[in-house]
């Protein structure tokens, strides 16, 4: 088989939906199932051509998507607890949709549409969410195209509609042939699950038939595509009425006469069978006219054992086909675990080896890391050793400290501070005596203020002493240029730190930081595919279903019990096929035997009667020719009415001659308007003809007939008269009184 | 009276000062007050014993020597008025330099006068200039870059 390529994602900023996608799928596919929250002409406009080829192909598309329903139609669809009810407004609620449809899509489109729509191509069904998604919408995006057992689906957020293909959207796409099939898989379970109504969070809406038709008058004349069945199925009804009994498991086929009810009852039998839900049916029916029209279909039905063979083994075939790609797959997922398993361990054991030299270097890392902190504690601490000692001016230099003494050295040689200060001049100046008892006046007063200037006044003497104390003890030492060599060293051992900091960063980008993490993600991606491979793997070779996902389509063991269940079925059909042709033989050839007797016996038939003809009916010619449903004669178109009683008698005669049975003849006025002479000849025939005879005779039927038995032994006479007056009826036995009896009242039945 | 830094020099420096008031993690590897690094500066001027009156360019810094200053406030003023009496070239036997005393210093909380706080000022100024010049040409990044520099600068210009 050759497959469509179709990259694994897709979006609208890089790629073109339609050509990488649609249109190759469409071209490869015979069918596409689809589930998208929003359908719109848009998309069928830009398929039209794909869908035109794949619709000529015979291809079917089912669709499940919103309908487009108000609030407040919605709400009372989900709000409803009628199901006929809740599909009435449902009904009600697209007829607006139509409406919509007819006002807005391109005729042709709509044409194409409404085809697709008549012909079965396109199968629509309308989800609507309830229960605990009532509030949301069916939002979801995706679909499979199928081909024979391979398929593509794909997922993601585009709609289909034109405006999804303006937005940023993107698509993830799986292929069962490449690696994926357990997420095709998974899709088609899900579209089967939401097509027959099995999510219980969804109410699944079929199409309604109203507006299917009302879609169907908007079709034209042209149909835009090759079409290759039949236009219309007149018995399409049957086969929704199969589908609909099929998934709700009973009903009642209410139909109009002619409609199928018979036959539609043996199609959901005749599936019920082959998908071996049941083993018997009983069928009860009222009046023979209905058996006889049960027995007919039946037969018709169920002698069609080639064509049902022919089914069986083509879905054997299929089975077989699906088995033998399960083990394909389960061989190779297999294959896969085992390739994986080795390279993972390969890588694992690498990334062990890279994970010691890397750990030891990690190691080697945090020390130095632990260093350089202390390191950077110990010059901070020098720093603020140096920043105190600072502060200290005299511990800078040498010389700054001389400098200091020599200020220390000087303001002792100058006696400063003085200890006559600018107070007590200010004092004296304000007294009237003189320390030595003079007066001051004020020319005195005067001259002392101004000359207390030149002293320092008690405030400023308290500082030039502190200044003077300070710097008294001040003795250079080499604390601060010892710690400023300490610095030094730390800085350079900072230096050599982060030296070995960046070889060891080196060693580690070396040692594989990321080849380890390079190996690492290979191991997770491994890991991923064994864990897929094996998650498909028991898919297929799983003995039990907890969770009811399992079909013969994944899975071996169930594939091999249907196919079990076929080739068990084939050989009883196969069986039943022997018996009936043996049946048809034996039948055909008693048929032949049955013909070929019939006709020897009406040849001899023929004889015998012509040999008592002959002496029956001596003054003509008469004989038999044939003998098919009525007496044909011989050369003659008719005899008279003596002569065809005559024949009669001689044709009964020899048909009673050889009978089994023996039993009495009954002959109401034996010889009617028969002349004498036949009715001796006839009487003279009758004892040879059979062998006991009642006859009704009248008075006028004696003479040559009757009294022509008078000598015979063993006849019986017995006279019945009747009066037409009276009620009264006499019987006389003995042939004395019933001859005379008639000879005396002949005539008298006139 | 503010001691004051010219604009100049807190931009040089602003690597490894604090922004007054800001004493956060990102702070851990900066000096604790620029009043420090101004210090520095003085020191450098006053070993080298040379000073640079222009106060077009200057910030106020503090007013007041920071808390843990005090303790050699008197010694700092002393080297102060030795400086200047060294600058100005005065015997030490001279009477003028009570006069300078008188001039530079005072019983304010830093014993420093108005005009002795313009004196360390002037000599911070030239400080900062010198160790620019020599050898702190770009701006320092760390404590420890600035006081190696400072160690030479002391070692280079000292007189």
């Amino acid at each position: 088989m050759e497959y469509p390529r179709i990259k694994t994602c897709i979006d609208t900023s890089v790629d073109d939906f339609i050509s990488e996608l649609y249109t190759p799928c469409f071209k490869w596919a015979e069918r596409l199932d689809r589930g998208v929250g929003y359908f719109t002409s848009g998309w069928l406009e830009y398929n039209i051509s794909g869908l035109s080829d794949f619709a000529s192909r015979g291809g079917k598309i089912r669709l499940i998507t919103s309908p487009i329903l108000s609030n407040i139609d919605s709400d009372a669809i989900i709000a409803s607890e009628n199901p006929s009810e809740d599909f009435e407004k449902f009904e009600n609620a697209l007829n607006n949709s139509v409406t919509a449809l007819e006002k807005e899509m391109k005729a042709d489109i709509l044409n194409a549409f409404s085809w697709m729509l008549y012909d079965g191509i396109i199968e629509l069904k309308f989800a609507v969410p309830c229960e605990k998604l009532s509030d949301g919408n069916f939002h979801d995006k995706f679909g499979i195209f199928y081909k024979g057992h391979e398929a593509i689906s794909f997922s993601g957020s585009i709609n289909d509609s034109k405006h999804g293909f303006a937005n940023y959207e993107s698509l993830k796409v799986f292929k069962t042939w490449a690696g994926t099939g357990e997420y095709v898989e998974s899709d088609i379970m899900r579209f089967e699950r939401l097509w027959h109504g099995q999510d219980k969070n969804l109410k699944i809406y079929n199409i309604p038939t109203a507006i299917k038709d009302r879609i169907f008058t908007l079709r034209n004349s042209d149909r835009p595509y090759a079409h290759k069945s039949a236009p219309s199925n007149k018995w399409e009804h049957q086969d929704k009425a199969v589908e609909c009994f099929l998934e709700k498991e009973h009903g009642i086929l209410a139909m109009a006469t002619g409609t199928g009810k018979t036959i539609t009852a043996i199609k959901i039998m005749t599936k019920l069978f082959e998908e071996s839900r049941i083993k018997r049916v009983v069928i009860t029916m009222y009046g023979n006219d209905l058996l006889d029209q049960w027995t007919k279909q039946m037969r018709e039905r169920f002698s069609d054992s080639d064509s049902a063979l022919s089914n069986l083994r083509t879905r054997r075939d299929e089975v077989e086909h699906t088995i033998r790609t399960l083990k394909f797959k389960a061989d190779n997922y297999k294959k896969g675990i085992e390739e994986y398993e080795v390279e993972k361990a390969e890588k694992i054991a690498q990334r062990n080896e890279i994970d010691k030299k890397y750990k030891d270097l990690n190691q080697e890392k945090n020390n130095i890391i632990k260093e350089i902190e202390k390191n950077k504690k110990d010059i901070s601490a020098k720093i603020a050793e140096i920043m105190r000692l600072t502060k200290s001016p005299y511990l800078i230099s040498q010389s700054l400290c001389d400098r200091m003494h020599e200020l220390g050295a000087s303001m002792t040689k100058l006696k400063l501070p003085k200890n006559t200060s600018k107070d007590f001049f200010t004092e004296l100046a304000h007294s009237e005596k003189c320390v030595c008892d003079r007066c001051i006046g004020e020319t005195e007063r005067e001259a002392i203020l101004r000359n207390a200037e030149r002293y320092l006044g008690s405030n400023q003497q308290s500082v030039l002493n502190t200044i003077k104390s300070s710097i008294s003890g001040c003795e250079y030492d080499s604390s601060l240029n010892d710690a400023f060599e300490q610095l030094s060293e730390l800085q350079e051992q900072a230096t050599i730190l982060n030296n070995r900091f960046n070889d060891n960063e080196e060693k580690l980008i070396k040692a594989g930081g990321d080849k380890a993490a390079e190996l690492q993600s290979r191991i997770e991606e491994l890991t991923e595919n064994i864990g897929a491979c094996k998650k498909s793997l028991n898919v297929i070779e799983a003995k039990s279903d907890p969770y009811e996902t399992l079909t013969k389509d994944n899975n071996l063991c169930l594939a091999n019990e249907a196919l079990d269940e076929l080739e068990k079925k084939i050989a009883a059909a196969t069986n039943t096929n022997r018996a009936l042709r043996r049946k048809e033989i034996v039948e055909e050839l008693l048929n032949r035997i049955k013909q070929e007797t019939t006709k020897s016996l009406k040849a001899e038939i023929v004889r015998k009667t012509n040999e008592k003809l002959k002496s029956v009916i001596t003054d003509d010619k008469i004989e038999i020719e044939s003998i098919d449903k009525y007496i044909k004669l011989k050369d003659r178109a008719g005899a008279s009415e003596g002569q065809t009683l005559g024949i009669a008698y001689c044709f009964l005669g020899t048909l009673f001659e050889d009978a089994e049975l023996q039993f009495p003849f009954i002959i109401d006025s034996p010889t009617g308007k028969m002349d004498f002479a036949k009715r001796q000849a006839v009487a003279d025939i009758i004892p040879n003809v059979f062998n006991q005879m009642i006859a009704f005779v009248q008075s006028a039927e004696v003479e040559r007939f009757a009294d022509r038995f008078y000598n015979n032994p063993d006849s019986q006479y017995i006279t019945i008269i009747a009066s037409p007056d009276d009620e009264n009826v006499e019987v006389k036995y003995g042939k004395d009184y019933f001859d005379s009896y008639q000879r005396e009242h002949k005539g008298d039945e006139e | 009276m503010h001691f004051k830094f010219s604009k100049n020099a807190q931009s040089f420096f602003s690597y490894i000062i604090s922004p007054s008031g800001s004493h956060g993690a990102s702070n851990q590897n900066k000096f604790e007050y620029q009043f420090d690094v101004y210090y520095c500066c003085a020191l450098i001027g006053l070993a080298a014993v040379q000073l640079d009156e222009d106060t077009s360019d200057l910030n106020d810094l503090v007013e007041g020597y920071p808390k843990k200053y005090e303790d050699n406030k008197a010694q700092i003023a002393g080297l102060l008025v030795a400086t200047e009496a060294k600058r100005l070239g005065l015997d030490v036997h001279s009477p003028k330099l009570e006069d300078l005393m008188l001039e530079y210093l005072s019983d304010d909380e830093t014993l420093l006068s108005e005009e002795g706080i313009k004196k360390l000022n002037a000599y911070a100024l030239k400080g900062y200039n010198l160790i620019h010049d020599y050898p702190l040409l770009d701006k320092p990044t760390s404590r420890e870059e600035f006081l190696e520099a400072f160690n030479v600068a002391i070692q280079m210009y000292s007189k």
